[in-house]
C-alpha cells in the first residue's frame, strides 16, 4: 500500500487515496475485538445446541463471515455514487424477493419467521436494512417530482411511503418488530435529514407509539417484553439481571479489566450472550473500560462519517450516507440500551462484534456503502 | 433511470430549491450528530454507573434472601449443639434439558451421590419437576449454577446440623421436612430459635459425649433393652448431660420416625426399686424417728397386714441403719416406713415433686405414676420404690435433694431465668445431708452393692436399685429394672450421677443386678468425667464431713 503514490492513477491507488482510511482501520479494531470476544464465548455457546459439538464453531463461523464480509465491504467500496445507486436498487429488489419467500418458505425459529433456509439460514430482513437506506435516499432526493406514466398527485416521496408499507407488511408478517421499529426510524430520520418539519417528528412518534400499542395488544411475544420491562423496572429479566451482574463483575473500580478473558461466568448462563447480549459480556471478561474503548470507537466512525458527508453536496449522497450511518448508529445505541436496562428487549445485535451471519454481513454491506459514499471527489 | 432523472428534467428550476434542501441537510445531519453524541454519552454515564461496584441494585443470582436464619442452640460452654446453615434443594425440567447425558455426567461430577439412570428416565418422561438433590450446600449449589444449564433451578431450604449427632439426638429434637421443629429443645423453645436468637444449654457436651459413650458400651455388653444416663449439679439444678439410648440420629432423616417418643430421660415411667430407700431414710431421719443407732430387727421376714416383706440378701439377724441401706433392706425399710405413716411419706415424697409433671425444659415428658395409697400394704411397697412410677429425670433431682443439704430444686437443661430463678424448696435440714452422705459412702466402701465404684482415685458414694418390671399387671420377676445414683465427691456433692438399664441380660455376668451393671458404667463415666471438670479426687477428707461421731454427739 505504502507504494501507492498520490499520482498513481490505477483504481487501487484511487481507492486508497480517496477512502477514509481512518474510518476503515476502526471498523478492523471492531472486526478484531469481535473474534477475541467470540473466541471467548463460543464454548459456552455450544454448550446450549445439542447438535453442536466443537467449541470452536462459532468461531470458526463467525472468522468465515467476517472475511465474506469484509471481501463485499471492499468491494462495496469500490464502487462510485452510481454505482451505490444502482447495487442499492438492485440490493433491495432481490431483499425484497427474498422477504416474499420467507413469508412463504420461511423457517419458524422461537415462534417468529425470519429465516430463509438456503442451504444455511439467511435473514433477508437483514439484507433489505441497508438497500432500503439507499432506496429511500434516492427518493427523497427527488421527493417533490412526479413519476412518468403515473398520476400527476403522486411523487417520488409517495413512492418511498409506499415502499416503506410494503417492508413494514412484511415485517409484521414475520413478525420483527423490532426491525420494523428500526425501519421506521430509519425512513423518518432520513426524512428528518431532508427538511422534515416539526408536525411530522411528532407523527413520527405518535406512529412508533402506535406500533408500540398495537404490538403490544396484539403480539404476545411483545407484550410480554414490554410487561416485564415495565413491571419490575430494568431488573424485571433473568438476561437482565444477569447482564447487569456481569457489568458489576467488570467493574471499573474493582476489576479494571474484568475476571479475564475466557473467566467470565455470567455468559455460561445468558442464553443470548455470543449474539445480542455479548457487551455485558466484554465487560465482565475484559473489563468495562474495554467498552467504553468499544463506544469510542463506534462513536468516532459515525462521527467522522458524518463529517465527511458533510462536505458533499449531492443530496442523494447525503441522505444515504448519512441514513447508513444512522442505521449504524441507532443499532449499537439500541443494542447497548438493551443491555443496560434502559429499553425492553430487542434483539438487535451489536455490528461487527455479535455474532450472526446475516447481520454481520449486513453491516458490512452498510460500511461498504458508507464508505464508498465518503470517498474524497 | 432514476440518476438521470436530476439531470435531465427541470434541472434549472430546481436547482434553488435543491441548494436550500442541501444545506437543510447538511444542518440536519449535525444535528442529529449532536442528538446521537449527547445519547452516546448519556449511555455511557448509565454503563459507568451499572459498573462502579455497589452503585447498581445487587442482583444475586442465587437469591441469597435467606429468611432469619434459626438460631444456634449452645452447651454451657457455647460450644455448637444445633446450627442451621443455608442449603439448596435442586430440582430439574425434564422438558427443557437439551443434552441430558452431558448434563448428567457433569452434575455427577459435582454431587456423585445423584442416581443418573433414574433421573435420565424421568428426562426420557418429560417429566417437569425432577428432583435432583437437596440440602446442598452454598458452594456445590453455586458449582451447579455455573453450569448455566436452563433447566435447572434451586429452592431454598435451611440445612439444620447436630454436630453431636446421636449423642444429643433426643435432647436437642430435629427440624423435619416441613421445617417444623419436632421434640426436644427445638420444640420447646422454638419461638425464641425462630426470631434468630442462640438457646444455651446446662449441659456440658464433654460430660455428654462421655456419658454417652460408656451408657453405649454398657448398654451393648450388658445387652439391655434400654439405658439412661443422667449427670446433675445438685447445688442448681441444671442438667449436664442427659442420654437415652436406643438413640437416633437427628442428622438423618430415615431416622426421625424415632426421635419422637422414646427419650426415656423424661418420656418413661419406672417403679425405681431400693432407690427409694433413699427417701424413706432421709424422711425418717428429718423426722427425728431414726438415727446411725436404731437398729431394725431383719432376723425373719416382716409381716404387715397380709403383705411378707423379705430381703434379697438376707442376713437373718438385727441391722444397724447403716446395714438396712448397705444391704438394701426391705425389712428395715418398711419398718422406718411404717413409723413414718402414710401422711408424712406422702409429704415428702410430694414435696419432692415425684408426683408432678417436671419442668424441665423438654416438653415430651411422661407425668409419673402416683397411685393412692389405700393400704399399710402400698405405705411398704412405696419405701422401697414400688407402687409409684416415676422416670429418670425426677428421681435424679429427688435424689439430689437427700445430699446437698436438702433442697429439692427442680431439674432443667435450658440456661434460661424462668428455670433459674425457681425457688428451691427446703425438704430436709442439713443434718440428713451429713448423715446420708455417710450412709450413700458405706454402700460403696463396705462391701455394699456398690462396691464395684469404690476406686481409690474418687471418693463417691450412692445406692443401686434393682426392681422388677411390671408386664400385663404382674410383676415379671424374670426381667428387672436396674438403677445406681451415685454423688461425686460425696463428702460435698456436686456431681449426681445416675445410670438406668432397663432389663439387662447379660452374657457373662452373673447377676443382672444393678451392682454388676448400672455400677461399673457409672465407675467408668466416673473415671473419665473427673480430669474433665477438674474433680480434685485425691484431696478428698474424709473426716471433714462425714463424722459419725460428730453427728451422734
Amino acid at each position: 500500500m505504502i507504494s501507492l503514490s498520490r499520482s498513481d492513477n490505477s483504481l487501487l491507488a484511487r481507492w486508497w487515496w480517496t477512502i477514509d482510511r481512518w474510518n476503515l482501520l476502526q471498523i478492523f479494531i471492531l472486526a478484531s475485538i469481535g473474534i477475541i470476544m467470540i473466541w471467548a464465548v463460543s464454548p459456552s455457546a455450544v454448550d446450549r445446541y445439542s447438535e453442536i459439538n466443537d467449541s470452536y464453531h462459532f468461531l470458526k463461523k463467525h472468522i468465515g463471515f467476517l472475511s465474506i464480509g469484509t471481501l463485499i465491504m471492499l468491494f462495496l467500496s469500490f464502487l462510485s455514487v452510481k454505482g451505490i445507486r444502482r447495487i442499492g436498487l438492485l440490493g433491495f429488489l432481490s431483499s425484497l424477493v427474498l422477504l416474499f419467500c420467507v413469508m412463504f418458505f420461511g423457517e419458524n425459529i422461537n415462534g417468529s419467521t425470519r429465516w430463509l433456509d438456503i442451504g444455511f439460514n439467511i435473514q433477508p430482513s437483514e439484507f433489505m436494512k441497508p438497500f432500503f437506506v439507499i432506496i429511500t435516499a434516492l427518493l427523497l432526493s427527488q421527493k417533490s417530482r412526479t413519476i412518468e406514466n403515473f398520476p400527476k398527485w403522486i411523487n417520488y416521496g409517495h413512492l418511498s411511503l409506499i415502499l416503506l408499507m410494503v417492508v413494514l407488511f412484511l415485517l409484521f408478517r414475520q413478525p420483527d418488530f423490532g426491525m420494523a421499529v428500526l425501519v421506521i426510524l430509519m425512513w423518518f430520520g432520513q426524512h428528518f435529514l431532508v427538511g422534515l418539519s416539526f408536525r411530522w417528528v411528532l407523527a413520527l412518534i405518535s406512529a412508533l407509539t402506535t406500533v408500540m400499542l398495537l404490538g403490544y395488544y396484539f403480539v404476545d411475544y411483545v407484550k410480554t417484553r414490554i410487561d416485564s420491562f415495565l413491571s419490575s423496572g430494568n431488573q424485571g429479566e433473568y438476561q437482565l439481571s444477569l447482564a447487569l451482574k456481569a457489568y458489576e463483575n467488570g467493574s471499573i473500580l474493582e476489576n479494571l479489566f474484568g475476571k479475564g478473558p475466557g473467566k467470565g461466568t455470567i455468559k455460561k448462563q445468558i442464553p443470548d450472550a455470543h449474539t445480542d447480549f455479548i457487551f455485558p459480556v466484554i465487560a465482565e471478561e475484559f473489563g468495562a473500560i474495554i467498552c467504553f474503548f468499544i463506544i469510542i470507537i463506534f462513536t468516532c466512525i459515525i462521527v467522522r462519517g458524518f463529517w465527511r458527508v458533510i462536505n458533499f453536496s449531492n443530496l442523494f449522497q447525503l441522505l444515504s450516507a448519512g441514513g447508513l450511518l444512522m442505521l449504524f448508529g441507532i443499532q449499537v445505541l439500541i443494542n447497548i440500551s438493551v443491555t443496560l436496562g434502559l429499553i425492553p428487549t430487542t434483539g438487535m445485535t451489536l455490528p461487527f462484534i455479535s455474532y450472526g451471519g446475516s447481520s454481520l454481513i449486513s453491516t458490512f454491506i452498510c460500511m461498504g456503502m458508507m464508505l464508498a459514499l465518503t470517498r474524497k471527489n | 433511470m432514476l440518476e438521470n432523472a436530476s439531470t435531465n428534467y427541470d434541472s434549472i428550476k430546481i436547482d434553488g430549491a435543491n441548494k436550500s434542501a442541501i444545506e437543510v441537510c447538511k444542518q440536519r445531519i449535525i444535528a442529529v450528530s449532536v442528538i446521537f453524541f449527547v445519547v452516546t454519552v448519556l449511555i455511557s454515564i448509565k454503563l459507568f454507573y451499572v459498573s462502579s461496584s455497589g452503585s447498581v441494585i445487587k442482583t444475586e443470582i442465587i437469591n441469597d434472601q435467606l429468611p432469619i436464619v434459626r438460631g444456634k442452640i449452645l452447651d454451657r460452654n457455647d460450644k455448637i449443639l444445633a446450627v442451621s446453615l443455608p442449603s439448596y434443594s435442586l430440582h430439574m425440567n425434564g422438558t427443557k434439558v437439551r443434552k441430558p447425558i452431558i448434563l448428567l455426567a457433569k452434575l455427577s461430577k459435582i454431587i456423585p451421590t445423584i442416581d443418573k439412570s433414574k433421573i435420565l428416565k424421568k428426562i426420557n418422561d418429560q417429566k417437569k419437576f425432577i428432583y435432583i438433590a437437596r440440602q446442598l450446600t452454598p458452594k456445590v449449589a453455586e458449582e451447579v449454577h455455573l453450569l448455566g444449564e436452563p433447566s435447572l433451578d434451586f429452592d431454598i431450604e435451611s440445612l439444620r446440623l447436630y454436630p453431636l449427632e446421636k449423642e444429643t439426638g433426643y435432647l436437642l429434637g430435629y427440624m423435619g421436612f416441613d421445617d417444623k421443629p419436632h421434640a426436644g429443645v427445638e420444640r420447646s423453645f422454638d419461638e425464641k430459635l425462630k426470631q434468630g436468637k442462640d438457646v444455651k444449654l446446662t449441659l456440658d457436651s464433654r460430660l455428654q459425649s462421655i456419658v454417652y459413650d460408656k451408657l453405649k458400651d454398657g448398654f451393648i455388653e450388658f445387652n439391655a433393652k434400654a439405658a439412661v444416663g443422667i449427670i446433675m449439679d445438685v447445688t442448681n439444678g441444671e442438667i449436664l448431660a442427659a442420654v437415652s439410648i436406643p438413640d437416633f440420629n437427628p442428622n438423618l432423616r430415615s431416622q426421625h420416625k424415632s426421635g419422637n417418643s422414646n427419650n426415656r430421660v423424661t418420656m418413661s415411667n419406672y417403679e425405681m426399686g431400693s432407690i427409694f430407700k433413699s427417701f424413706t431414710i432421709a424422711s425418717g431421719l428429718n423426722e427425728n424417728l431414726i438415727n446411725l443407732d436404731s437398729r431394725f430387727d431383719a432376723s425373719k421376714p416382716y409381716e404387715v397386714k397380709g403383705k411378707i416383706v423379705t430381703d434379697f440378701h438376707p442376713k437373718n439377724r438385727i441391722l444397724s441403719l447403716k446395714e438396712v441401706f448397705v444391704y438394701s433392706s426391705n425389712i428395715g425399710s418398711a419398718m422406718i416406713a411404717m413409723q413414718l405413716g402414710m401422711e408424712k411419706q406422702n409429704h415428702y415424697l410430694i414435696a419432692l415433686g415425684l408426683n408432678k409433671t417436671i419442668d424441665s425444659g423438654i416438653k415430651e415428658i411422661n407425668a409419673p405414676l402416683f397411685p393412692e395409697v389405700v393400704s399399710e400394704a402400698d405405705i411398704v411397697s412405696r419405701s422401697y420404690g414400688y407402687h409409684i412410677s416415676v422416670n429418670p429425670l425426677q428421681v435424679i433431682a429427688a435424689l439430689a435433694a437427700t445430699v446437698n443439704g436438702g433442697k429439692y430444686i427442680e431439674p432443667f437443661v435450658v440456661d434460661d431465668p424462668i428455670y433459674k430463678k425457681r425457688p428451691s424448696v427446703q425438704v430436709f435440714k442439713p443434718e440428713v445431708s451429713n448423715i446420708m452422705r455417710y450412709l450413700y459412702r458405706s454402700v460403696v466402701s463396705d462391701g455394699g452393692t456398690a462396691s464395684k465404684i469404690n476406686i481409690k482415685e474418687y471418693k463417691i458414694g450412692g445406692k443401686t436399685g434393682t426392681a422388677s418390671p411390671v408386664e400385663n399387671g404382674q410383676y415379671n420377676t424374670e426381667k428387672n429394672i436396674v438403677s445406681f445414683i451415685s454423688f461425686l465427691p460425696i463428702n460435698d456433692p456436686k456431681y449426681a450421677i445416675f445410670i438406668l438399664l432397663d432389663n439387662p441380660n447379660p452374657h457373662k455376668k452373673p447377676q443382672a443386678t444393678a451392682g454388676w451393671t448400672a455400677v461399673p458404667i457409672a465407675r467408668d463415666i466416673v473415671r473419665e468425667m473427673a480430669p474433665v471438670v477438674g474433680e480434685p479426687g485425691l484431696n478428698f477428707n474424709m473426716t471433714k464431713n462425714i463424722n459419725k461421731e460428730a453427728i451422734l454427739q
